[in-house]
């Protein structure tokens, strides 16, 4: 297929027509369409497998006309070649009963004589294995590994895009949760924020309440009380004025104000033993 | 003469006042009043030249008396003579016009001397 320029040529537009349609994939099923329909365009293969991963998360995949897959996982489910080519970074060839080892190790029931396996690192982070199976008298060959790195390239951007785009979508639907967690507990601490301003208001109406009624109690027993000692004050006055010449007119003056006094006093603590009653019922 | 109109439900404390007044002035005539009622009739005929008035009175207080001065726009000076302490009531008796001085009971004999400036 690649044996002249003209052969290059269809394998370029090949694989510009898949590099095309694999940029355009958003899911990883679409991946899988266009590896399917476009890959064997560029070049001969029986099984194709590649495995990407992006820090933790996996993507295995196989295309073959016996059945094809492709799946997400967290977990790697690496061959133990794949290890080693990670490792050690340096393809494979595997021909003869090699290749037939191979071909058990995949599942896959075909014809295969000759394999390739290469590991692509774009990151330590971030590799993707590609492993393919070849059938007799096809051709793939040196030439054909130049539009399979080329591929391998778009496969990785594409792949990590996706992932990355997962990541995004995973992380904004985590921050709607935590919005809607958010928005519940705000909305819980408006209520309790709205009851305790209730309780509050109300609290301060019943105090605001009792001080009048203390404020009002304070000044009418003070007046009640200076009312008669005022009088008495005044009586004193005079009696230290005249020098003591009126202190006979003076004297059942001053005893009535003095009763006066005492019956204000009495009132006032009865009043006060009343509130402290009131109080320590409240309580 | 000069006339003072005393106005306070306890005749004891008009007693007294009338007593300072006698000791501390001179050229006065004193009429007290214990019904407010009656002070307010007797006004004009009185017609003081300073009234000394309680506030805290039974039935008509000396909000009342003053109101009812206002109303029959008697303008004769007052000096408030109250044993309340509030800071209202002194701001209250502000307000009006012919109330010329405020004094929280007891009364000292020795504001007296105010009086020739009160009544001039």
């Amino acid at each position: 297929m690649l044996t002249s320029d003209h052969g290059y040529r269809i394998a370029y537009e090949a694989f510009s027509q898949f590099s095309r349609k694999i940029h355009q994939a958003r899911t990883l099923e679409e991946v899988l369409q266009t590896l399917q329909s476009r890959l064997k365009y560029i070049f001969d293969f029986r099984v194709l497998r590649l495995c990407f991963n992006h820090d933790e998360t996996w993507i295995a995949a196989k295309v073959s006309s016996e059945g094809s897959y492709i799946s997400k996982a967290e977990k790697a489910s690496l061959f133990p070649y794949e290890q080693e080519l990670r490792s050690k970074g340096i393809p494979r060839v595997w021909k003869g009963a090699e290749c037939q080892n191979l071909v058990e190790l995949l599942q896959v029931q075909n014809d295969a004589t000759e394999a390739w396996a290469w590991n692509f690192e774009a990151a330590p982070n971030r590799h993707l294995t590609i492993t393919l199976l070849q059938a007799p008298g096809h051709n793939f060959n040196s030439k054909s590994i130049t539009f399979l790195m080329l591929c391998a390239e778009s496969l990785h951007s594409q792949l990590l895009e996706i992932c990355l785009f997962d990541e995004v979508e995973q992380k904004n639907q985590d921050l709607q949760k935590a919005l809607g967690t958010i928005s519940e507990k705000n909305a819980e601490i408006n209520s309790i924020l709205e009851h305790q301003q209730e309780v509050i208001q109300s609290q301060t109406g019943e105090l605001r309440a009792k001080n009048q009624r203390l404020l009002e109690i304070s000044t009418l027993n003070a007046h009640k009380v200076r009312e008669p000692l005022s009088r008495i004050i005044g009586l004193m006055n005079v009696i230290e004025l005249t020098g003591q010449t009126d202190v006979a007119d003076m004297l059942p003056l001053l005893q009535s104000s003095s009763s006066d006094l005492d019956e204000a006093l009495k009132e006032v603590i009865k009043m006060a033993d009343q509130d402290i009653k009131n109080l320590k019922a409240q309580l | 003469m000069k006339n003072i109109m005393l106005v306070d439900d306890q005749s004891i404390a008009n007693l007294i006042m009338r007593k300072f007044i006698e000791m501390k002035l001179q050229g006065y005539q004193v009429t007290d009043f214990t019904n407010p009622a009656e002070a307010l009739q007797q006004l004009n005929r009185v017609s003081p030249h300073l009234i000394f008035l309680d506030l805290n009175m039974p039935e008509i207080s000396g909000w009342d008396f003053l109101d009812k001065m206002q109303e029959q726009k008697l303008d004769y000076k007052v000096v408030v003579l109250t044993s309340s302490t509030s800071q209202l009531d002194r701001e209250k008796a502000e307000t009006y016009s012919n109330v010329i001085a405020y004094y929280e009971k007891p009364f000292k004999p020795e504001e007296l001397h105010k009086v020739d400036e009160w009544t001039s």
